[in-house]
């Protein structure tokens, strides 16, 4: 199977920094799947200083692969609405996901236009981005309104790259850990930025260590104690150290069940979000999280509802749309979860609610390139399935052909279990495997029909 | 436009195909000059097949299926020449897209007539196919072909960067070959090509390793004309062949650039080489200024040292300099930020009127982590504070708690700061002291002693250490009880993960209780459901991590297999003991149970294992021992004699009168030696001299320390082993041993030794792990002659797994073990962990400088200092500071963090660890930059953790035979320490350090020290232990909490 997907980025023009009459003017070029070069912002920057390091490290994450030499060249996601601008983006390693968000009073200026699109991150940009001062007078813009009138002199820029589809997978997939989060600790930006210098350069660590407060004191521990955070791989989380200074706390959030972390950069406005995997040599992408909600399906029933109230909402109030459809919150929320994994939500974990933005990737790829729910059709499709036990409607026993020997699967309505090595390895920690996924969607076939 | 010859003379693919392969390269060269296009063309096939079979040919020695008649004529010829040719044939001839696609290795070494042949070409495709060649990664291009297309106006000058890179490996090739007339200079070389001169300035755009070291520069066989492109730069610049001004600026632009750090200091390099004049620095000074917003620390000290000279000059443009600094101090190394504030200094002082441009600056440089930083802030706002205002001097207040202590006491003085602002933990009123008091009056004297909580000397210093017997103590209040498995189900999932990951000791006593257990149910779908199980065992997959049950390291996981698969099929599995293995005696009692369940499995005695621990950390609770004991099988001198074995030395602390009380249970053949491991008073008789080993367990089980000499005289056996029935006792030493065969090389080593007797010489000596010699046959056989008679199988402390834990193979410094193998050693015998501990120092001595290694997880040897019931004995305090100062930093952090805990609680009292550091000291290789560095995360924890710290060091150097000279790595953390806590030094530690002299790191921070006199009350940090110790106290003995 193919890693990747040829993409390509096609930018009317490249993005830059450039001195003008008064200042400097920083424009970001878009490309987007739907509208060839979208245009959604025109402005000032208030602070440019922040804004440059925040769209930095922002670059900086995007550019990294945090256990192999070669970075791959992707670009971030910017999501636009009237009071809000989000970039998002994923590392080459698929393990960490990061989002700034510049709200309205960052900037003086007006939203031209709601959606999403792909943002040019070159290398003189970034050069020119590190030389911005507070004080500078920096006019913003997301896009140029008619941009083949004005582009005659600049050069299309293009950028084709293999783009892995496990990034894809893993903006997808991160949506799926990011309702989960709690709250472990939040500390003033000068604890953070002691506690950040204490942290080890290199991310050699084999074992995972655990974050955790003695009295006001933030420090890393080899011993998991309660309330401590999972953290494996610091200098995953050592990039935000340059944002620290200018910040006013840092929030930390933890999945414990998953080993899960996320570091928020609060300053008095706006905030930058830093999501790391449980291991450093573990993408998002792969956990399989997201397979439990499309083998299970529930919540279906509502998406095309749900979809149609979509309109690139910063902040989607669940309560008011159950309302609306006359259904429950809950069931709301399952919804939005799946179109989280199609692309059609993000997260924002400070809110503790969903924001619309469409991914600007064809993410019908997403369920048709997971590979277990793909090889679990592929079970289903050899017949090589069959009902061993049926103890009731919920308890049944299956066993699915695997390599030289049949896998014995238990279907229980608290918790499936498979002789496989690779259930018995994660116990479920990591997605669900082909056997329970095959076995699921033959007793939705077969036994409940 | 590609050339046309007028009289064109027309080649047949024939006469063009035998040219190829029998023709001379300069009659192919002329044949194909008058060519036109189209007659070229036309040949384009007859070239491309000659040079694909050839190629086949000459590479891979392969005959082409297509073209047979070929490829038998080449079978008579030189295929090398033939395929020589053809190569040049393709060039003349062919399209782009074959040219390509050739590999062209020729067109380097026949440079002259490569280009006669372009030139006699001119194909209108060629800077597409050199812009081509310099994208491809192995490009086999030359910058010297490329510029003698340019020369020959064939091409214009590329701009790809692999043109600059091209160059630079061109001049920056050398003969060292002495037979070979030498090469001209770089300089010289340069100058000889035209046009080349212009390339130079584009090194300064291009990431290249013009820069990087020539592997010659340190050569002495290195040519005499040998240059450097620096040196090249600097020679050309003086002799006005590059323009020197065109140069410094084109260095300057490339510090912008975001090359490698190699790349950016030759160009700081060259930049200095050249060495501007005031005036060429004057005119570029906007340009340093803003090589000041980078953000690499090389470029920010070049810059600043620049600036530095226009201020001496009195250039310098103050307020430009001073609004642009502040950003430096967010560069990770300390120089450039030291610079900056003492260059923004000298400028306020030369000008007044900018000092309120430097608050950012100073405000900033006092939020770095480095306290000299932060001093060289707090002494620029010593000279601006008059000229801050309300808004700024809070902002500053508010930095003030971050700061180091010596940088609070100076900015409480600058700022006008009073007690408010002073450490809270330094209050400690009455009210507090009278709860503490009637605390402590609640508690029993004995343990009030032992404890270290004497009411005379209460909080008028620091409490004494602790010493408390483990017997004495509730331990199963503190560990968690351990469910078992409750059904075949859940068995055969434990098992099916622990084949794939063992997560720890516990789960697979929990595997062991369940197959024991479950051992006689095998319903119908058995194999159904053990199938994938059986799979997985029977074709085990390499692994190096060991975390895995099967395949395991060793005879350990062998047993294992042979366990699984007795269960699996039914069949007894014995797989007899291999050569191959190390023989690992800690391993022993284990590899024993295993088989002895392997053989009740086999016979179907379902029935709870004895040593299954109740509770975690290896803890028996007594009474369920009791419960347990009632299935004893008649032949359990057969079938259970090392399950009883271990289960004896695993019994907990707690409820042993209770279960003495319930001795009624007991089964009468075990009764009284179950009883005596309880406590009881009646011991052995000489009749159970057969059952030593048991006796000896249970004689452990009962007094893990004390001597059972007297106790055990009836069976009139001369045993002086460690822990059988005499208790060890360690003495050490720390030592560096010296290479045989090299002195250079030395090893660091702390030699351990048993005063109660040793291991026979021929047991301690290395087992084989290859193959078997003379000497091993014979033990087999001796082995094999001792079990056939019913003789005793093996030496004594094979059976006595006490004694066991005491052999320490050095061949096993290397050996994988993963967590969980540690940890199942460890519950051998939790009452008394020191031979664990002194294995653990064996192997992290062995391993003291190198880094983490996933196979080698030193770090679960630390396990048993955490367990709060446990004093912290002198194998403990050595076993942590040698962790704490090993390279392994997975293993130094669990020693910081034991120091941490151990501390807060009171186990780990300064006077008996300073004794153990000094002793270990004596060995000379403790690295002192690793014990400040764990040090001083000990102390950032809070104020009892810096004082206890601060102590620690106090009287480390003062027992100290010599400061050693980089003694400054501890100085400066204990000058730290001592300045937060305002206390002075000890006499005894400042007469230590009043013997550096000079004008080093170490002699000034001695001098500090000595001359710091602050003193304060440090009643809240004496009340901070005694609060920790009541806390431990509560939790061991549960009767005090009330």
């Amino acid at each position: 199977m193919s890693t990747g997907i040829d993409y390509t980025y096609r930018y009317a023009y490249a993005s830059s920094l450039d001195t003008v009459d008064n200042g400097s003017a920083l424009s970001l070029s878009t490309s987007s799947r739907k509208l060839e070069n979208p245009y959604f912002f025109e402005g000032k920057i208030l602070q440019p200083r922040r804004v440059a390091d925040m769209l930095l490290v922002l670059s900086e994450v995007v550019r990294t692969h945090f256990f192999q030499p070669r970075p791959p060249m992707m670009d971030p996601v910017l999501t636009s609405s009237e009071s809000i601008l989000r970039l998002e983006g994923f590392s080459g390693c698929c393990g960490v996901y990061v989002r700034a968000d510049l709200p309205a009073s960052m900037f003086e200026g007006d939203v031209q236009g709601r959606g999403t699109t792909n943002v040019d991150f070159n290398d003189p940009m970034r050069a020119a981005l590190t030389r911005l001062r507070d004080k500078d007078h920096v006019q913003f813009s997301v896009g140029k309104h008619e941009v083949a009138l004005t582009t005659g002199e600049e050069k299309v820029v293009e950028k084709k790259v293999k783009l892995p589809i496990r990034w894809i997978k893993g903006f997808s997939e991160v949506q799926v850990y990011q309702p989960g989060l709690r709250l472990a600790y939040e500390i003033p930006s000068s604890e953070a930025l002691r506690f950040m210098r204490t942290l080890p350069k290199s991310g050699a660590a084999k074992r995972p260590s655990y974050v955790t407060q003695t009295g006001k004191v933030l420090r890393l521990s080899q011993r998991q104690k309660p309330g401590s955070v999972h953290l494996h791989g610091t200098h995953r989380i050592k990039v935000i150290e340059p944002l620290l200074p200018k910040a006013s706390s840092l929030r930390i959030w933890a999945d414990d069940s998953t080993g899960t972390s996320a570091w928020e950069v609060i300053y008095d406005t706006g905030s930058f979000f830093l999501m790391i995997s449980p291991e450093v040599y573990r993408g998002f992408s792969g956990e399989g999280q997201l397979l439990n909600i499309l083998a299970k399906g529930k919540g279906q029933d509502l998406l095309s509802f749900i979809q149609a109230k979509l309109n690139w909402q910063p902040r989607i109030n669940a309560h008011e749309l159950a309302g609306e459809l006359n259904t429950t919150p809950a069931k709301i929320e399952s919804a939005l979860a799946i179109l989280g994994t199609r692309g059609l939500a993000g997260y924002d974990v400070s809110q503790g609610a969903y924001f619309h933005r469409e991914l600007p990737f064809d993410h019908s790829l997403v369920e048709k390139l997971q590979p277990r729910l793909k090889n679990a059709r592929k079970l289903l499709e050899e017949k090589k399935i069959k009902i061993h036990k049926k103890l009731d409607a919920d308890r049944i026993d299956l066993l699915v052909a695997g390599t030289g020997v049949e896998h014995l699967v238990r279907l229980r309505p608290e918790d499936d279990r498979c002789s496989c090595p690779w259930f018995s390895k994660y116990q479920g920690e990591r997605g669900t495997c082909k056997h329970i996924l095959a076995s699921r969607l033959f007793v939705e076939q077969h036994v409940k029909a | 436009m590609e050339t046309t010859t007028a009289q064109s003379t027309a080649l047949p693919p024939e006469a063009f195909e035998k040219l190829i392969l029998h023709g001379k390269l300069r009659e192919l060269v002329a044949a194909v000059k008058p060519l036109t296009d189209k007659e070229r063309s036309r040949l384009s096939k007859t070239a491309y097949t000659v040079y694909s079979v050839s190629r086949s040919k000459w590479f891979f020695g392969t005959d082409s299926k297509k073209h047979k008649k070929l490829s038998s004529k080449l079978h008579a010829l030189n295929t090398k020449s033939s395929f020589e040719r053809a190569q040049f044939a393709v060039l003349a001839v062919c399209p782009l897209s074959r040219v390509k696609n050739t590999d062209q290795w020729m067109f380097r070494d026949g440079l002259e007539t490569t280009l006669e042949i372009l030139q006699d070409r001119n194909p209108s495709w060629l800077s597409e196919w050199v812009d081509h060649q310099l994208s491809e990664n192995d490009s086999l291009i030359s910058w010297e072909f490329t510029r003698g297309l340019i020369d020959a106006g064939l091409i214009k000058k590329p701009t790809h960067i692999n043109y600059v890179r091209a160059m630079v490996f061109y001049f920056n090739t050398w003969y060292t070959d002495t037979k070979k007339s030498p090469l001209p200079s770089i300089v010289d070389r340069v100058c000889a090509i035209p046009g080349a001169i212009e390339d130079i300035y584009r090194i300064f755009e291009t990431e290249t390793n013009a820069f990087s070291k020539h592997y010659l520069e340190s050569f002495s066989t290195k040519p005499e004309n040998f240059q450097t492109w620096t040196t090249a730069i600097e020679i050309l610049c003086e002799g006005g062949q590059l323009d020197r001004a065109r140069i410094l600026d084109a260095s300057l632009k490339g510090l912008d650039s975001g090359f490698s750090d190699q790349q950016i200091s030759g160009f700081i390099k060259v930049h200095n080489h050249l060495k501007p004049t005031r005036e060429e620095i004057n005119n570029r000074q906007s340009t340093y200024i803003d090589l000041l917003n980078t953000r690499v620390s090389r470029v920010s000290d070049f810059a600043l040292k620049k600036l530095s000279k226009l201020e001496r000059a009195k250039q310098l443009d103050a307020n430009r300099f001073l609004e642009a600094v502040s950003v430096v101090t967010e560069l990770p190394t300390k120089g450039p930020v030291q610079s900056a504030l003492k260059l923004a200094k000298r400028v306020i002082k030369k000008h007044p009127e900018h000092k309120g441009s430097c608050y950012p600056l100073a405000n900033k440089a006092l939020q770095h982590e480095s306290p000299d930083i932060q001093e060289l802030a707090s002494d620029l706002i010593e000279q601006i504070i008059d000229c801050t205002d309300e808004a700024q001097r809070e902002a500053l207040i508010d930095l003030v708690p971050a700061c180091s202590s010596r940088v609070q006491t100076r900015l409480q003085a600058v700022l006008n700061l009073d007690a408010m602002h002073q450490n809270e933990n330094e209050v400690f009123n009455s009210a507090d002291f009278d709860l503490i008091f009637d605390r402590i009056s609640a508690i029993p004297d004995a343990f009030r002693q032992k404890f270290g909580l004497n009411e005379t000397q209460f909080l008028t210093k620091y409490p004494l250490p602790i010493d408390f017997d483990i017997l004495e103590t509730a331990v199963l209040s503190n560990v968690q009880p351990l469910p078992p498995i409750q059904s075949l189900d859940e068995l055969i999932d434990c098992i099916s993960h622990a084949v794939e990951v063992v997560d720890s000791a516990d789960e697979i006593e929990r595997l062991l209780d369940g197959l024991s257990r479950f051992c006689d149910q095998k319903p119908e779908d058995f194999n159904i459901r053990t199938a994938a199980l059986l799979k997985r065992i029977k074709e085990p997959r390499y692994s190096e991590t060991q975390k895995e049950l099967i395949p395991g390291w060793g005879r350990l996981s062998v047993a294992f297999q042979d366990l699984l698969l007795t269960w699996l099929t039914g069949q007894y599995h014995h797989t007899p003991p291999s050569f191959y293995y190390e023989d690992v005696a800690s391993h022993h009692i284990h590899i024993n149970r295993l088989r002895e369940l392997t053989r009740r499995i086999y016979k179907r005695q379902a029935a709870p294992l004895f040593a299954t621990p109740t509770h975690k950390e290896g803890w028996i609770d007594p009474i369920q021992l009791i419960a347990r004991l009632r299935h004893l099988e008649q032949d359990w001198k057969y079938s259970r004699r090392h399950d009883l074995t271990q289960a004896l030395l695993r019994i907990a602390p707690d409820r042993r009168q209770e279960a003495l009380a319930l001795r009624s249970n007991i089964p009468a053949p075990i009764r009284q030696l179950v009883c005596w491991a309880f406590g009881a008073e009646e011991g052995p008789s000489s009749n159970d001299r057969k059952e030593y080993e048991l006796w000896v367990a249970a004689g452990r089980a009962r007094c893990p320390k004390g001597s059972l000499v007297d106790a055990y005289h009836v069976f009139r056996v001369k045993d002086k082993l460690p822990d059988s029935i005499n208790a060890a006792r360690y003495t050490w030493k720390s030592t560096i041993r010296h290479s045989k065969s090299d002195s250079r090389y030395s090893f660091p080593e702390i030699q351990m030794s048993h005063n109660q007797g040793s291991f026979p010489k021929n047991e301690t000596r290395k087992q084989p792990n290859s193959f078997p010699d003379f000497r091993d046959v014979q033990h087999l056989l001796q082995a094999s002659f001792k079990r056939l008679f019913s003789l005793s199988s093996g030496p004594i402390w094979k059976r006595i797994p006490t004694t066991a834990l005491h052999l320490y193979n050095k061949g096993a410094r290397y050996l994988p073990f993963s967590a969980w193998q540690i940890q199942w050693v460890q519950y051998t015998w939790p009452l008394h962990q020191d031979s664990f501990l002194n294995l653990g120092i064996q192997r992290i001595i062995g391993r003291i400088d190198e880094n983490t290694a996933t196979s080698v997880p030193l770090y679960s040897y630390l396990e048993p200092v955490f367990h709060l019931y446990r004093p912290w004995t002198e194998m403990t305090q050595l076993a942590v500071w040698t962790a704490a100062v090993a390279k392994d930093i997975e293993l130094q952090n669990v020693a910081i963090e034991a120091l941490i805990e151990a501390i807060s609680d009171g186990r780990a009292h300064p006077e008996p660890l300073v004794k153990v550091l000094l002793k270990l000291a004596e060995g000379g290789w403790i690295k002192l930059n690793r014990l400040a560095s764990a040090l001083e995360q000990v102390a950032a924890v809070s104020p009892l953790h810096q004082y206890v710290i601060c102590t620690i060091l106090d009287q480390y150097i003062a027992g100290l035979p010599d400061l050693p000279k980089n003694a400054y790595h501890i100085l400066q953390l204990q000058f730290e320490l001592h300045t937060t806590l305002r206390i002075p030094a000890p006499p005894e530690t400042k007469i230590k350090l009043k013997e550096l002299k000079g004008k080093g790191k170490a002699a000034q921070l001695a001098r500090s020290l000595c001359d710091y006199t602050d003193e304060r009350d440090v009643t809240a940090i004496y009340a901070a232990s005694v609060e920790g110790r009541l806390s431990l106290i509560d939790s061991l003995i549960p009767s005090t909490q009330a």
